[in-house]
């Protein structure tokens, strides 16, 4: 421990520093404001003289990036990269597991860098967004998931729903289930959390009206002790297939030698015994989406003009699909994979709708 | 005199305040030099990264203001464990105290929307010196009528309180609006941020300010201080003395407890304008360190929060601008610490090679 | 609901409180010998994390989970001499020392985790097969008991055996009594020309290595896989559960399996879909806790020394 005279030194030191910069603030001010006031004029004039051979991203997670919301995005990015759209070398820089107190920091320092032409955000550091985006005009800011408000101009707001294929998912449960009780190991009862359990129900229900299911909420993003003692405690009352929307429940049903659902990735090879299929989330066209967006900014001059609601590319444009089957391809009964495909081109077509239903799941 | 694999360590009869101060610059130095090792090994340019944690702490206006924000929570759990621990014991609840007075200030804000501006930031700290201090009492008086010790049921308190804050943020409080786990906005009347232009800087430091010279009238210049002080020092002889220990440790954990759920509300009233569950960074437990740090002296205090504030927004700068994985970060600020504790031995001992054993 | 199915509820009920009490225990016990020896160690929470870590990594290069459980509990030994060159060496304030040890082992953990499996975030996580489950001939095939006691993991019963075994050393043994008093009146102990630092390094790092073998049961023989904050909070609850013990072996095992219950039992209430707020029965180990805490049984006695760095003079 540090003792009193060195404290006094150090705070002097940094009151001395305060003092110092609180002097000058012309000098500082003209830098954050320089870029308003000399790229308002350039907006308006279009082509800028040489094509941009680069798009560079920055990305804050809110949580480690293992965990599937963002491991979905990272995959998605991956998949962007190898096609780039326009030619553009795309790049990225990410900061994970980052809490919302931090957030305005956070992107700020992105900001400033001035190494950044997208900043995408998580849905929760929204008001950090709401704050910087008209201080840093040129950057495309977007930021995703659930919850919140939208912002408008160049602060994009997007989030990605998996409720069909889950919906899908619940119909090879509902047939599956021998038991007719069917789990859901869940985060909070939030509303991306309820709509894929939800709808995994109510999949499951058009197959099997006998279906029973119980949800454990286990309050925590990221607990697989927790989410697996949680799978055992419903296999004990007679589960026999486990949604696993959080980490843990593979494990159980490996020891009980039942099955289990993934969540948000294809998280077959975690547990190729056990697991059937996933619902997957597919970003690929909400960053395809602010790339373009960027792009027609940057190069044509197009005003970032982003929507007040949520860019949400469904189901049918792509931004969510049922993965494969892998070794289960010759466990499910040819009907029942029949069966779910017509459901999917029903869904497709427009024939049948699901309903995305994102209170908390009550039998 | 303590031998341990022929050396001993012994106390120096003197310490100059510059050997103090010289031990405390060999221990960044040498914390520095491990950083630099592992920031070399995530292939990272050293100079680069020591220059961004420089201007991420200190290195401009917003750096600095941003360094007083992140501190401001902490100079107020670290003065909440101060109290607490000058009196022995040991509130390690500081963290559910926080959310006490954020879930205190949100009831406030919500449920007296007419208060105008003035009354109602009043209304909303008092309410979180009542909420927080109710919190505190509790393990003080179940520590007095049952033996309970305190440890257990502030760490449990914590856990109990965070689920009571998600109940109420996916059910009762939840924002109709976003659906998310977080309450809405409260009234514009009962904001008080950004109190200097072009910066983050809200009420909270002001609050904290106050608090500091508050608690360290309280400590050293009130009788209860004295007995605080007292029953700390030995518990025994403090009742003997006459000295109630029931009510003098019902005092100091509900004082304790207060100030930390000041630093919620100032972070609700201040900084996000609303509840949510996330809004701590664990500045609960930060607390103690920073309470330890300063030597539990409530002006020494807010030294060490800046401090803590200004490594931690400088290891974010760090991280964004080198690119290196956030975790290094984290072990950056870990070996910063534990440097600067062994500063304190290494000035007050000396190491020496026994020969004879 | 049938009556057979009751019966799997209350089997699966108890089996599950054994299975969620272990890991408490072993960091229980573990901390029960060091704080014996006068240290408070708060820096469970990061070693449990670094057990974890460690056990995970190992095993999941060389596909021995023996392995990776004894490579657990060395790094907790390391972590925990590393604390005891902090409180007894340096002697160091014990409450700072365990907090700054638990958030450089949680940076360590973090870091090391991301250097070895860069890739992490663009593909799944990466997770292995945990321990099989022990079966015993005869034993394992007895209707419910069997299911409750004697399908277990491994390293259940070694927590369980590690009980009596601590309870031994610690009153029947000449070296668990020097340990007893060095907590109690490390003067008496330096009188007599004993070592009060030899000892609290060895309480440290036997309670570093339980904590270590705790953490890998967490990746090793529960969820088959590591992340950032696997521990969750355990560490506290460890803690807590040595006080609310009473420093005795036998009330630590009774607590430990009194906090697993109610943990069972509020899962197995959400997954019969009870219609109370989840939250509640989520906070009902915490509040149970508290009131047993409260009750009679609850006054406790720490070592006299607890907490307070041995200085000669």
């Amino acid at each position: 421990m540090v003792t009193k005279k060195t404290w006094v030194i150090l705070l002097l030191v940094l009151l001395f520093g305060m003092i110092l910069t609180a002097c000058a603030p012309q000098v500082e001010e003209p830098v954050v404001e320089e870029p308003v006031v000399e790229e308002v004029p350039e907006v308006e004039e279009p082509v800028a003289e040489e094509l941009p051979t680069e798009v560079r991203f920055g990305v804050i997670f809110i949580s480690p990036v293992e965990e599937p919301w963002n491991t979905a995005w990272m995959q998605a990015y991956n998949r962007v990269v190898e096609d780039p759209p326009l030619g553009l070398e795309v790049s990225m820089t990410y900061t994970e597991n980052v809490a919302p107190p931090d957030a305005e920091r956070v992107l700020r320092e992105y900001a400033e860098s001035g190494n950044y032409d997208i900043l995408w955000a998580h849905s929760a550091f929204g008001e950090a967004v709401e704050v910087l985006a008209p201080q840093f005009p040129d950057i495309a800011w977007i930021y995703a998931g659930s919850g919140n408000e939208p912002i408008g101009d160049n602060a994009y707001f997007a989030d990605v729903f998996i409720h069909e294929p889950a919906y899908l998912a619940g119909m090879i449960a509902g047939s599956l289930t021998e038991t007719n009780k069917l789990g859901a190991v869940a985060a909070f009862p939030f509303p991306n959390v309820n709509g894929p359990v939800n709808a995994f129900y109510d999949g499951a229900k058009s197959v099997n009206p006998d279906i029973d299911m119980s949800v454990t909420y286990i309050e925590s993003w990221f607990d697989p002790v927790s989410g697996r003692e949680a799978a055992t405690a419903q296999i004990a009352t007679g589960v026999d297939i486990i949604y696993a929307e959080r980490f843990g429940p593979f494990e159980a049903a490996q020891e009980a030698g039942i099955l289990a659902f993934g969540h948000f990735l294809d998280q077959h090879s975690m547990a190729p015994d056990v697991v059937v299929a996933s619902p997957m989330a597919l970003w690929d066209a909400n960053i395809r989406n602010i790339i373009q967006v960027w792009w027609d900014y940057t190069v044509n001059g197009v005003p970032y003009d982003a929507p007040m609601e949520r860019i949400i590319f469904s189901f049918v444009e792509g931004g969510s699909q049922l993965s494969p089957y892998h070794g289960f391809a010759d466990v499910i009964p040819q009907e029942v994979q029949d069966m779910v495909e017509e459901t999917r081109q029903q869904i497709l077509s427009g024939e049948l709708e699901i309903p995305l239903r994102t209170e908390a799941f009550e039998q | 005199m303590i031998r341990i694999f022929g050396y001993s360590l012994e106390k120096k009869p003197t310490t100059s305040p510059i050997m103090e101060f010289v031990a405390v610059l060999i221990a960044l130095l040498i914390a520095f030099g491990v950083s630099a090792l592992l920031i070399a090994s995530a292939g990272a340019n050293v100079a680069e990264a020591f220059r961004s944690l420089l201007r991420g702490s200190f290195g401009s206006r917003s750096a600095i203001a941003e360094t007083i924000i992140q501190g401001t929570p902490l100079i107020l759990t670290g003065l909440a464990v101060t109290v607490a621990f000058r009196g022995q014991l040991w509130n390690i609840g500081a963290e559910g105290q926080f959310f006490a007075g954020a879930m205190a200030s949100y009831l406030v804000a919500t449920s007296l929307p007419e208060l105008s501006r003035v009354p109602m930031v009043l209304t909303i700290f008092l309410a979180a010196l009542i909420a927080g201090g109710v919190l505190g009492a509790i393990p003080a008086i179940l520590k007095v009528r049952f033996g309970a010790s305190e440890v257990i049921v502030t760490v449990m308190l914590n856990f109990v309180v965070l689920f009571f804050l998600s109940y109420l943020l996916s059910g009762p409080w939840q924002d109709p609006m976003s659906a998310f786990l977080q309450t809405s906005r409260i009234t514009e009347t009962a904001r008080v941020s950004r109190i200097i232009t072009g910066t983050r800087i809200h009420i909270g430091i002001i609050i904290a300010l106050i608090s500091v010279v508050v608690v360290w009238f309280l400590l050293f210049k009130t009788t209860l201080g004295y007995e605080i002080r007292a029953y700390g020092i030995n518990p025994i002889a403090s009742k003997y003395k006459g000295i109630p220990p029931l009510r003098t440790i019902v005092l100091t954990l509900a004082i304790s407890g207060a100030i930390a759920a000041l630093a919620g509300a100032g972070e609700v009233v201040g900084l996000h304008g609303r509840l949510r569950l996330d809004i701590s960074t664990g500045f609960g437990f930060t607390g103690i360190i920073v309470a330890l740090l300063g030597r539990l002296h409530p002006f020494l205090v807010v030294a060490a929060a800046l401090f803590m504030g200004a490594l931690w927004n400088g290891s974010l700068a760090m991280q964004i601008t080198t690119g290196v994985p956030i975790a290094l970060a984290y072990v950056i600020r870990g070996v910063v610490l534990v440097a600067l504790l062994a500063a304190e031995t290494l000035t007050h001992y000396r190491i020496r090679r026994v020969c004879d054993e | 609901m049938n009556n057979f199915f009751q019966t799997t509820i209350i089997v699966g009920l108890f089996a599950s409180t054994i299975r969620i009490a272990t890991p408490f225990l072993f960091a229980s016990i573990g901390e029960l010998v060091t704080e014996r020896s006068g240290v408070l160690n708060l820096g469970i929470e990061g070693i449990l994390q670094i057990g974890a870590l460690v056990g995970f990594l190992i095993t999941f290069r060389t596909g021995s989970h023996w392995l990776g459980v004894f490579g657990a509990g060395f790094s907790g030994i390391v972590l925990g001499i590393f604390m005891g060159w902090m409180v007894t060496t340096l002697k160091l304030n014990q409450t700072v020392s365990g907090l700054a040890l638990n958030l450089l082992a949680g940076g360590i953990a973090f870091y090391w985790f991301r250097v070895v499996f860069a890739d992490v975030g663009a593909e799944n996580l990466p997770n292995l097969r945990i321990f099989q489950t022990a079966r015993f001939p005869i034993l394992s095939d007895i209707p419910y008991i069997g299911t409750i006691f004697f399908r277990q993991q491994w390293l259940t019963y070694l927590a369980f055996l590690s009980v009596p075994v601590v309870s031994y050393f610690l009153y029947r043994t000449r070296v668990g009594l020097q340990l007893r008093c060095t907590g109690e009146n490390p003067r008496a102990v330096d009188m007599k020309g004993l070592s009060v630092a030899k000892h609290q390094y060895g309480a440290l790092a036997f309670g570093g290595f339980m904590a270590g073998v705790g953490g890998s049961f967490l990746t090793l023989a529960s969820s088959g896989m590591f992340i950032p904050e696997i521990q969750a909070g355990r560490g506290w609850i460890a803690i807590a559960l040595v006080i609310f013990g009473n420093w005795i072996p036998w009330r630590i095992l009774v607590v430990a399996l009194f906090f697993g219950l109610i943990e069972a039992v509020q899962l197995t209430l959400q997954a019969l879909n009870a219609n109370v707020p989840h939250q509640l029965l989520l906070a009902l180990p915490y509040l149970l806790t508290i009131i047993a805490l409260c009750t009679a049984a609850g006054r406790s006695r720490s070592p006299l020394h607890l907490g307070l760095p041995y200085k000669r003079e």
